[in-house]
């Protein structure tokens, strides 16, 4: 009997002090990850807070040029399950992705506030200059309201109950005030003043975004800045990927005329292009176009002269892009020529072969305008239509061409339903009515190696130029 | 100078042992820490294990065989000493041999039969004959404080035993219960290896959780995560999940409670039902030694392709199946033990995939002395698969023949994406592109796992025994994904030429689940009232951490990651205690009515230090009116009749930490990115299950007709939403306790005994299980989706089931034009208004055959697929001409199906081999030979396989950046991904 009762104590003492440790509720519970009480004063807490705006962008980046490529005439969703909406610019309040790109933007803002009320006062290794970047991410969230929605809330804090809508007189008008802080912290940074350029151009206040656009050239005349992404870590660049990376679900196309230009964002092993959302051309242009407001088409010359000037320093890209599949339904070969419309001339030039080689495209500007285009320029309207077709060449992919076509995105329907203060106007997008639906379309003749592009929306904006949604200055 | 040499040498000695500590012995114990207390408790275990078994009392034997009316033997009968946990059960031919005592009486016990009791006396053998169907005094294992006659249950609960699972040669738990369980739906989500697969029984009771329940075996608590797990490689939106090697091979008894009622006592987390398993510990009589083979051919199914032809020559070829296990189960009437082995091998339907399994595994058990009992069991498995890419990746190339992918833009050098054009060159150069893919394809899943579990039953006196329970569930998997250049070229992904691409993606995930409990039952008499009460406790603890590598610019042929340009690291970690007592008090009146009430108080960590105490009560009463002296009139028609109702509540709780305010800290370009996360919710709590379910056990003409009926209806309580804010607050969702779920619905199981004695048999089953599932409430939040598409997802809506889909519904005109289109319409539920199970065993002679199948009906989902082609010019006619050129946004209602389906699982035709001519052989005890058809016939409305789902769980919370796992998932979205092959094995059987 003994033996059973020593076997039975060694079995039960063995199985349960092997085990014991396990049975210890407090054991491991400890939330393993990071809390806001946790990073607030301590040092260097601001400059990993600008990273983290840094790295918001990349995400609203990638919201915000899938909606506004495929809702312009530079790209065509040809079968993805990128948003197919806007292509037909049918832009509803329900579309998933208009919320989340009001979204996006509006944690850019509130946490750019964050930081600015209380990461960086606390922060013992905190500057003036972290303090006017965090002023501009936060000035930038207000502008790209003001730009692409019809009306947005500007809540300050996340935990906050959401505000009454504003305009978008009202949303550029306060990322002015954010700039302006942002400028007088850092009153050399090309940046901030080619930010209120911007916001000004808009606002259609010619005098004041000719003014900070000459400042901005003299600060720096080769500005850029870039949003970048991480290849590594993520966010990827969903917009290289959709240009460059082709798969299965991936295909947007480019305009014919914009062929040329494609794709502006390529992928090497973790390396994946930035997207340039501000560069010293834009002040150029605006200079150009409120001299062109002016009727004074040589000033106006000399302008787009020193842009053209400038783009062709800007750097290029060589790469490989044979994987781009063009499928037969559209020019592929460099012998095609593309007309704007029908009643424009066929050019050359416009459309690259990619199987024959590495293909070299503009990484930060590119434009199919060379000088003697300008030298030839005497009349403003003719003017204007090449300043808006080299608006859409150097920006292409970069978001503007949207804005520059006067659309708008509603309030989504869960700040509808969630906000008391919206209301039945503010769900309904902003299409100009000169605008047409069918904006990328085109024919091709392959016996001729002919395409006709429906539309030519430069021109339809220069008709239209006294619209107050559309060309600013006139 | 010899002193001083000494002291020297003591010097040397002692640097020498410091030196050997400090830079060897500590190092290695701090590395190895972990691993060491793992070995540790295995090393202990197993201790534990042969010490118990070594452990001998002598007293007296009686043996005897066990048969039923028609003489044949009945093996797997229980067969317990009364008043004790002292058993066994008998062996294949129905015999048994058991320890005793003289005033000893044994109790036998079997499925489908009457239980008899027989006072052993001075007898050294009892024969017994049982015969006397029914139900009602079948022994359920509840789990907590020992077996339950079925009479006293107030729940409705479902059993499978293992001469159930003999027919089936399937070793996953999943598929093996697939139409075997009346009252619950298993859908598998793909027929690759490694697969999840979707389990329900009562609806869906949750919009953030997964629905699978939890599992235990031999009274430890196993993983069951049945959804990717938080860091996986993406092969294509088809998961991969713990069931595929839960051990299966030494199941003797499976129960299942279904959630609510019948798991209170389980506590939390066990709303979704509790899945008990428990494991053959072996028969007292001379070593019996078995030997099962199987030889399976193996052939993809096309049912559900548009060009099967093409698919089937380009891709598929005719899989191997080969599996051999060698047992041995005996003991006398002190220890018995049952060991196994099993390899088996699966190089499967399609070049790339395939599986290897090797598991050994043993169950025990020792009478310590006369009042006590120890129980163990062990198992050991590795699961090796690998996987091509499916589904939702570019990096497919079988689907993409359907899909119309293969050949767009000239690619692959085809000169269309329409496989009907074709040429017979064109069709060469796809099967050879598949094949290439294939063989460059490096995706593997290797999984080791280690289950164990301890048990000592003591009597302390006739009507008291305590329970003492302990084990863990240690699994470990490596998830990679190695692709070289070679391969990205392959796939025309990258140039020709191209070196710096290639990558590796590890995942490695460590489980650790441990369980103790410990339990005491009582049981008491006074006149005509019984009371047995069970009281206990339960801790359990899963520790569950997970890491993932991701290389870049991996050298071609390398497979360390080391090798690479550079290495990205991200971990994550789900752990979690839970612990509480319950207390169960069953009085039972005249042994007919039983009044069943208790509860159950818990306390878990998911919310860190704050920890938080639940209280689930439960009541029932259940009433044999068919024992009362009134019923004689009836009993000739209807022979039993038990009447019952019950009430439970049970809870889930949300992943751990989900209530905390959490930042997002993410490497972003070589630097740390702090942003705003997880806003926080501090109220946040469980949800909380309650159900009420009300029915009849019914017998009828002896018990030849059975049938169970339950009606239900379960309303999830605080049901946690992942709800947005207002997108202008910048406030990411969070999970909140915002909304109530409510399932309803009447559960029938039925069986027939058509014929029984004689040369033949016959006999049926059948189940019908009608469920409502609503969105009562949604605490004023919008409709948030739970995954699928943008343009057609499954949401959580007020007033619609949960992950009901939502898109929009176009209407065209008489000319084929668009003419109108509702936007987020709702356009069905994924969950089928009715489903149920199938089948029949029918015997003559020594030949049976097994038939099963299940069906759903009134369920929709999403033929993914067609979609894929519309936008590649390939679309079916579902779209009028005028309006092929609109946007699939517009068009998502086309794409959605009725998903009603009857697919037959398994025919398994068995040949018992007669004894007289085994006889003639001499060594061969028993032997037995069967031919099975798994998944040989499908019926089904949708264009599309119904049971597949693509798209999986989210790894994220809904509108959030929080990596996840266990999400709930609805399925619904069929594409791109094997369906389940047929299969055709032969099994041999012996016994020697």
């Amino acid at each position: 009997m003994k033996l059973y009762i020593k076997s039975i104590l060694v079995c039960a003492a063995v199985v349960f002090i092997s085990a014991c440790d396990e049975f210890d509720p407090k054991k491991g519970i400890e939330n393993p990850n990071l809390l806001l009480e946790n990073v607030i004063g301590s040092p260097g807490s601001t400059a990993s807070w600008i990273v983290g705006q840094e790295r918001e962008m990349a995400i609203v980046y990638n919201r915000l040029l899938e909606l506004t490529e495929i809702g312009s005439d530079n790209y065509e969703n040809v079968q993805t399950f990128f948003n197919q909406q806007f292509d037909a610019l049918n832009i509803t309040f329900q579309d998933q992705n208009v919320d989340n790109l009001a979204f996006r933007i509006a944690d850019l803002r509130t946490s750019g506030n964050i930081g600015l009320q209380q990461v960086q006062p606390a922060d013992p290794d905190g500057t003036d200059a972290q303090r006017a970047e965090l002023f501009f991410y936060v000035g930038w969230a207000k502008m790209l309201a003001g730009e692409l929605f019809v009306a947005l809330p500007d809540t300050e804090l996340p935990d906050s109950e959401p505000a009454t809508p504003k305009t978008p007189t009202e949303n550029l008008n306060a990322a002015l005030a954010d700039f302006q802080a942002a400028e007088a912290l850092d009153g050399t940074h090309a940046g901030y003043k080619l930010a209120l350029a911007r916001t000004y151009y808009n606002l259609g206040d010619q005098a004041n975004a000719v003014l900070k656009a000459n400042e901005a050239i003299a600060a720096d005349p080769n500005y850029t800045r870039t949003v970048e992404f991480d290849g590594t870590n993520g966010p990827d660049s969903d917009f290289a990927d959709a240009l460059f990376d082709r798969g299965n679900f991936d295909d947007l196309q480019p305009l014919p005329r914009l062929d040329f230009l494609d794709p502006k964002y390529f992928v090497e092993g973790d390396t994946e292009s930035p997207v340039y959302i501000q560069k010293a051309e834009e002040a150029h242009l605006i200079l150009a176009e409120a001299e062109l407001a002016n009727n004074d088409v040589p000033a106006a010359r000399t302008h787009l002269t020193n842009l053209l000037s400038l783009v062709n320093t800007r750097a290029m890209n060589t790469f490989s892009d044979a994987v781009e599949g063009r499928d037969g339904s559209r020019p592929a070969t460099a012998v095609v020529m593309v007309a704007a419309s029908a009643s424009d001339p066929l050019r050359a030039g416009l459309v690259i072969d990619r199987q024959l080689g590495d293909v070299t495209v503009a990484r930060i500007s590119g434009t199919s305008i060379v000088q003697t285009d300008i030298d030839a320029l005497t009349d403003q309207l003719v003017a204007l239509e090449m300043l808006y077709l080299m608006r859409q060449e150097i920006f292409i992919a970069e978001g503007r061409r949207f804005v520059d076509l006067g659309i708008k995105m509603p309030i989504s329907e869960n700040e509808s339903l969630l906000n008391p203060a919206v209301t039945s106007t503010h769900i309904l997008s902003s299409v100009p009515s000169f605008v047409p639906t069918d904006m990328d379309a085109f024919t091709f003749d392959t016996s001729t190696n002919e395409v006709v592009i429906l539309h030519n929306m430069n021109a339809i904006l220069v008709a239209n130029r006294t619209d107050a949604a559309v060309v600013p200055f006139f | 100078m010899q002193a001083s040499n000494r002291s020297r040498f003591e010097a040397f000695l002692f640097y020498n042992f410091e030196t050997f500590f400090k830079h060897i012995i500590t190092p290695f114990l701090t590395m190895f820490n972990e691993q060491f207390m793992l070995m540790k408790k295995i090393f202990f275990s197993l201790i534990v294990s042969f010490l118990a078994i070594t452990v001998v009392l002598a007293q007296r034997t009686v043996s005897g065989q066990i048969t039923d009316e028609n003489g044949e033997g009945l093996p797997g009968v229980n067969v317990v000493i009364k008043g004790t946990s002292t058993g066994t059960t008998t062996d294949i031919d129905g015999n048994y041999s058991i320890s005793t005592n003289e005033g000893d009486v044994l109790i036998f016990s079997f499925v489908g039969f009457e239980s008899q009791e027989v006072a052993v006396g001075s007898r050294s053998v009892v024969d017994i004959t049982m015969g006397g169907v029914t139900e009602l005094l079948e022994v359920v294992v509840t789990g907590l404080g020992g077996d339950v006659d079925r009479r006293k249950l107030a729940t409705s609960v479902d059993r499978v035993t293992a001469q159930d699972l003999a027919a089936t040669p399937i070793v996953r738990i999943d598929q093996l219960l697939q139409s075997k369980l009346p009252n619950t739906q298993i859908l598998q989500s793909t027929g690759a290896p490694g697969g999840t697969s979707i389990i329900r029984s009562r609806g869906v009771n949750s919009a953030l959780l997964g629905q699978q329940p939890v599992i235990y075996i031999d009274g430890v608590r196993v993983d069951n995560l049945n959804t990717s797990p938080g860091l996986s490689v993406a092969t294509g939106g088809q998961q991969t999940s713990a069931l595929a090697d839960i051990p299966v091979d030494q199941i003797k008894d499976i129960t299942f409670l279904k959630g609510g009622a019948a798991t209170t006592l389980y506590g939390s987390d066990a709303a979704n039902g509790v899945l008990l398993i428990t494991t053959d510990k072996g028969n007292a009589g001379a070593a019996s030694v078995s030997y099962e083979t199987q030889l399976g051919a193996i052939r993809g199914t096309t049912d559900y392709f548009i060009y099967p032809d093409i698919i089937k020559d380009a891709a598929f070829r005719t899989g191997f199946l080969n599996s051999h296990k060698v047992g041995i189960n005996g003991g006398n009437e002190n220890v018995t033990y049952n060991f196994f082995a099993r390899y088996r091998e699966d190089n499967s339907f399609v070049e790339g995939l395939g599986e290897t399994r090797y598991s050994i595994g043993g169950g025990y058990q020792a009478s310590l002395n006369e009042n006590l009992v120890y129980k163990g069991s062990f198992s050991y498995l590795r699961n090796e698969f690998s996987l091509l890419q499916n589904a939702n990746s570019s990096f497919d190339r079988i689907f993409a023949i359907d899909q119309g992918s293969l050949g767009r833009g000239g690619s692959f050098g085809l000169s269309t994406n329409d496989p009907a054009q074709w040429t017979a060159e064109e069709r060469g150069i796809v099967k050879q592109l598949i094949s290439d893919i294939a063989r460059l394809t490096d995706i593997t899943n290797n999984t080791s796992r280690f289950t164990n579990s301890h048990k000592f039953s003591y009597s302390v006196l006739d009507n008291l025994s305590v329970d003492v329970g302990i084990g863990f569930d240690y699994r470990f998997t490596r998830f990679e994904n190695i692709q070289t250049n070679e391969y990205l070229v392959a796939q025309e992904n990258i140039s020709a030429g191209t070196t710096t691409e290639g990558s590796i993606n590890r995942n490695d995930r460590n489980f650790l689940g441990t369980t103790g409990s410990l339990s005491i039952k009582y049981d008491a008499s006074i006149n005509d009232f019984t009371f047995t009460t069970i009281g206990g406790g339960q801790f359990f603890r899963t520790r569950d951490v997970q890491s993932q590598i991701i290389t870049t610019n991996q050298a071609e042929t390398s497979t360390t990651v080391n090798i690479s340009a550079e290495q990205t690291v991200t971990d994550f970690e789900s752990s979690v205690a839970n612990w509480g007592f319950y207390l169960q008090e069953t009085i039972g009146f005249k042994d007919r009515i039983f009044l069943d009430l208790g509860f159950r108080n818990d306390k878990n960590t998911a919310f860190g230090d704050d920890i938080i105490s639940e209280f689930y009560p439960k009541a029932g009463l259940s009433y044999v009116l068919s024992d009362e002296p009134y019923w004689s009139g009836l009993s000739e028609v209807v022979n039993s009749f038990k009447a019952r109702v019950s009430y439970g509540e049970s809870g889930n709780f949300p992943p751990p930490f989900t209530r905390d305010a959490q930042l997002n800290a993410n490497p972003f370009n070589g630097q740390l990115a702090f942003q705003p996360g997880q806003p926080g919710e501090s109220t946040l709590g469980p949800e909380r299950q309650k159900t009420l379910e009300y029915g009849a056990d019914m017998g009828f003409l002896d018990s030849r007709i059975n049938v169970g009926l339950t009606i239900w209806e379960s309303t999830t309580e605080d049901a946690i939403f992942t709800a947005p804010f207002a997108p202008s607050t910048g406030t990411e969702a969070q999970p909140r306790n915002l909304g109530e779920i409510k399932n309803n619905g009447v559960e029938v199981s039925t069986s027939f005994e058509i014929l029984r004695g004689g040369d033949w048999t016959l006999s049926a089953n059948a189940s019908a299980n009608f469920q409502k599932n609503e969105v009562v409430s949604g605490g004023g939040s919008p409709e948030f989706n739970i995954g699928g598409f943008t343009f057609l997802g499954p949401f959580v809506k007020e007033g619609l089931p949960v992950g009901y889909l939502r898109g929009s519904q176009p209407t065209f005109d008489e000319s084929g034009a668009l003419s109108n289109v509702e936007r987020n319409a709702d356009l069905g539920a994924p969950i089928p208004d009715v489903f149920g199970s199938l089948s029949l065993n029918a015997g003559w002679k020594n030949f049976s055959l097994y038939i099963a199948g299940d069906y759903q009906k009134g369920a929709v989902g999403v033929n993914t697929d067609e979609v894929l082609r519309f936008f590649r010019g390939l679309d079916d006619d579902r779209i009028p001409e005028a309006s092929k050129g609109e946007s699939f946004f517009d068009l998502a209602g086309v794409w959605v199906e009725d998903t009603d389906f009857l697919k037959v699982r398994n025919i398994t035709l068995t040949y018992n081999v007669t004894r007289e001519f085994l006889s003639n052989i001499g060594f061969i005890d028993g032997a037995s030979v069967s031919f099975t058809a798994l998944n040989p016939f499908n019926f089904y409305s949708s264009v599309f396989d119904p049971e597949l789902t693509g798209a999986g769980a989210r790894g994220t919370l809904p509108g959030t950046n929080t990596t996840t796992q266990n999400n709930v998932t609805v399925g619904a979205f069929g594409y791109g991904t094997f369906s389940a092959p047929r299969q055709f094995i032969g099994t041999l059987r012996f016994n020697f």
